[in-house]
């Protein structure tokens, strides 16, 4: 997996669990968010395993119900006290990663 | 409703999945939420190609890496194997016959290889192309006769083809050692609740000890020996069928009893 790759992913699992946080939801709808707020390079079934592996690390919860739509049976994800935490930290920790590589970035133009 | 690629792709991932030894839990909810959003998906002009990103496998790939495997599976396997051993062996050793050789050794790689892992390969592969159609049946049940044809074949090439022999004992040795293997393999059977294990070993060494008992002990390349063992097998046979259909009725019935 090549560095850009290994930081999508780990970019994700922040971006998910910030939407989770906002309000009750389900993996299409998550989906739609993620593309409306123009976050890059998000295939549909990219979603999937993060959710999963947020849901084993304790950060969100799952209830499985009827869909309003009347199709299968959908699992709707909510953020626990734990992701809550894990949540703060994500937002910490990217807003000093993105001050940096933003200088970093900005003095890699400049030597350009 | 799903098309029918979606449909395809949904049975490709499970079966994938369960061949990876995922948790049957954890493949029975990503399938429900992959559904739900394949649905939703469709609906909205969407194909499969934008839930896997192109490569079926590769999303199967990474998927099947968040999922756990099977609780128990590595020790279930261990325990099959050695219960196969047993199998394989018992029945042989309690006719006093048994004879360890590389050939036997090879032989019984072959069938697990053949068997185990073949069969499900093709039944997953039938399942894929053609789905719950005849021919699935029909190539599986011809595979599954190739093997067993291919396991008679084997038997003959081990007697005149044995390798380098590892263990000979005498036929009173043997039985004393096919017994005890029954007795721990039946009382491990039973303590697990494994009905099904114990009653198909007990089948399978029945014809022996019937042959023996019934003969006074006659040599096992005797006449009567040989004809009250075949006897005794074909019934075992008849009620190991018995057992599978009464099983598998049982699963299909909906209260499950």
């Amino acid at each position: 997996m090549s560095v850009s790759d290994q930081m999508m992913k780990g970019l994700l699992d922040g971006a998910i669990l910030g939407l989770i946080a906002q309000g009750e939801t389900y993996g299409y709808e998550i989906l739609e968010k993620l593309k409306g707020k123009d976050f890059p390079e998000i295939s549909d079934g990219s979603i999937y395993p993060v959710l999963l592996r947020l849901s084993k690390k304790g950060y969100v919860s799952t209830q499985t119900r009827k869909s309003d739509t009347g199709g299968p049976k959908r699992k709707y994800y909510s953020v626990t006290e734990r992701g809550l935490e894990e949540l703060e930290v994500f937002r910490h920790k990217w807003t000093y990663l993105n001050r940096g590589m933003n200088n970093l970035m900005g003095s890699v133009e400049n030597a350009e | 409703m799903l098309s029918k690629k979606a449909e395809k792709f949904l049975l490709d991932l499970r079966l994938e999945l369960m061949a990876r030894g995922k948790s049957s839990e954890d493949i029975e909810e990503m399938e429900e939420e992959l559904r739900d959003h394949l649905t939703e998906a469709e609906a909205r002009g969407k194909s499969v190609e934008s839930v896997t990103g192109g490569s079926v496998k590769e999303y199967i790939r990474s998927i099947s890496e968040e999922l756990s495997l099977e609780a128990g599976l590595k020790k279930k396997g261990a325990l099959l194997l050695v219960y196969l051993f047993g199998l394989f062996t018992i029945p042989s050793l309690l006719s006093g016959q048994f004879e360890l050789s590389t050939s036997l050794i090879i032989y019984y790689l072959l069938v697990l290889l053949f068997l185990g892992y073949g069969s499900f390969y093709v039944i997953k592969e039938m399942i894929l192309k053609y789905g719950d159609d005849k021919r699935t049946y029909i190539f599986s049940i011809a595979y599954e006769i190739f093997v067993f044809a291919g396991m008679i074949g084997g038997q003959f090439i081990i007697r005149s083809h044995p390798g380098i022999i590892i263990y000979e004992g005498s036929p009173e040795m043997n039985f004393i050692i096919g017994l005890s293997l029954l007795g721990v393999f039946l009382i491990t059977t039973l303590f697990m609740k494994r009905w099904f294990f114990t009653a198909l070993l007990l089948l399978l060494a029945m014809p022996e000890l019937v042959a023996r008992f019934a003969t006074g002990g006659a040599s096992p390349m005797s006449e009567r020996y040989l004809i009250i063992s075949m006897v005794a097998l074909f019934i075992s046979n008849i009620i190991v069928v018995l057992i599978l259909m009464y099983m598998s009725k049982k699963e299909k019935s909906p209260s499950g009893s």
